[in-house]
């Protein structure tokens, strides 16, 4: 008896002990959130807009200049060093149009490491419009390399068309804005066309230009298919009630779809042999 | 296999997997996780916009097929053997139940974990509910697997039982 109670006693204090923890817990996690100034930093919104200004590329900069000054006198000789400060501020040396011209060919090749190497990890990214479910905001290059995966990945062919193009310096970044007429063609969205609006604006981080700011404006959009990108394009066209065509052999997803039919239908087959067995029992053990 | 002894390796199981569920509900005490709060909880955001709900789904499937899933079959063998006087059932089939069973809860958990949590956090931060399947997408067929494991676990399991219960008569 002695020897079930010593064994027992650990279980009774660690239990309400473990339960202790996750209240305690679980109320400080409920209540810190709402006080004021605590943590509520940290579920925030963030601002759509980018206004950080530590990724701003050129800071005013201050370069001392030496100036000397001889001044002769009939006995002595006399040199006096007088020293001057001067603001100087760095002027943008990039060459916009050849980086755009870049960017849109490194789009075009569907070369997503180029295109994401443009970007920093306080990049903003914001697509909208008839943006065909690409919509959204995307901060930071991993959020930008997903979404460039996801437009690039499944496209078959992209083409551009410049419509129009100007470029200006604005806070000492220089803005790019160029209307560009796009079309295609995607596993998910069929042959696709549109005009999109593209503002970019661009500094310079560790002598490099990058993107800080990205806004496409999809003006206009077309595609074939509709019904969604998945993980299953099927599923759209199930959605869409198109015939599937699967191509097994050829396609690791075809392959994972068919299978999936199988092996639900021999798991069907095993249930109904199971029913067999217990009816079969249950019939021998009535005789 | 003794009945016994694959009611209490089913124990056992629940037993681990209670831990894990106890080491999962815990994720909710870091706030920088905002798993209880604030754009991208799970309490508040994810639960109704998809990816993010697959994380709720994770979690009672841990909660119900892994923790008293495990705990019922444990009963069932300890009863196949109390109530009807079964002392074994097929080693190959019990053993074969009991890791497909395991392997495939515990990889769909961690999988649909992953789509609600990543992916719920990434459409709530602004993303795109499409853009999301180039983060996600690689776990589907995965977690299909998982599941199918899960099933032919559970299938081969309840075989056993009914197949231990034909032979007896």
């Amino acid at each position: 008896m002695t020897l079930d109670m010593a064994r027992g006693l650990p279980v009774k204090l660690i239990i309400p002990l473990i339960v202790g923890i996750i209240a305690v817990g679980l109320g400080l996690v409920f209540i810190t959130p709402q006080q004021q100034g605590v943590t509520t930093t940290a579920f925030t919104t963030p601002s759509p807009t980018l206004t950080e200004t530590k990724t701003t590329p050129t800071i005013p900069k201050t370069e001392t200049t030496q100036v000397q000054t001889t001044t002769t006198t009939p006995t002595t000789q006399t040199t006096t060093v007088q020293t001057t400060t001067v603001q100087t501020t760095p002027t943008f040396q990039v060459n916009l149009r050849d980086f755009f011209k870049t960017y849109i060919e490194d789009i075009t090749k569907r070369d997503v490491p180029a295109v994401v190497s443009k970007y920093t990890s306080t990049s903003v990214a914001v697509w909208g419009g008839k943006a065909a479910g690409l919509g959204g905001t995307y901060r930071g290059e991993g959020n930008i390399r997903i979404l460039y995966i996801a437009a690039l990945g499944t496209a078959k062919t992209i083409q551009f068309k410049e419509v129009s193009y100007s470029e200006r310096m604005e806070n000492n970044l220089g803005v790019i804005e160029s209307t560009q007429e796009i079309k295609g063609n995607s596993d998910i969205l069929g042959a696709f066309d549109g005009q999109v609006k593209i503002v970019l604006k661009i500094g310079i981080m560790n002598n490099k230009p990058v993107i800080l700011e990205e806004n496409w404006d999809y003006l206009a959009f077309n595609y074939e298919k509709t019904g969604g990108a998945t993980t299953f394009p099927q599923w759209a066209d199930i959605k869409a009630g198109r015939p599937i065509a699967l191509e097994p052999d050829r396609n690791f997803k075809d392959l994972a779809w068919l299978l999936s039919d199988y092996f639900a239908l021999a798991l069907y087959a095993c249930l109904a042999l199971i029913s067999v067995m217990v009816l079969t029992a249950l019939r021998g053990k009535n005789r | 296999m003794d009945n016994l002894k694959a009611a209490r390796l089913f124990f056992a199981l629940g037993i681990i997997n209670g831990f894990i569920a106890l080491a999962a509900t815990s994720l909710i005490l870091f706030p920088d996780l905002r798993l209880a709060a604030g754009p991208g909880s799970i309490l508040t955001h994810n639960v109704d916009i998809w990816p993010g709900h697959w994380g709720w789904v994770s979690y009672y499937m841990l909660l119900i097929a892994g923790v008293a899933g495990a705990f019922l079959w444990s009963l069932s063998y300890y009863l196949l053997k109390s109530l009807f006087g079964v002392e074994k059932t097929s080693k190959a089939l019990a053993t074969a139940s009991i890791v497909l069973y395991e392997i495939g809860v515990l990889l769909t958990v961690a999988l649909t974990g992953y789509v609600g949590l990543e992916g719920g956090r990434f459409v709530a931060d602004g993303g795109s509910a499409v853009v999301v399947t180039a983060l996600i997408g690689w776990a589907v067929i995965p977690t299909g697997a998982g599941v199918g494991m899960a099933l032919l676990g559970t299938l081969l399991g309840l075989v056993n039982l009914v197949a231990a219960l034909a032979k007896r008569r």
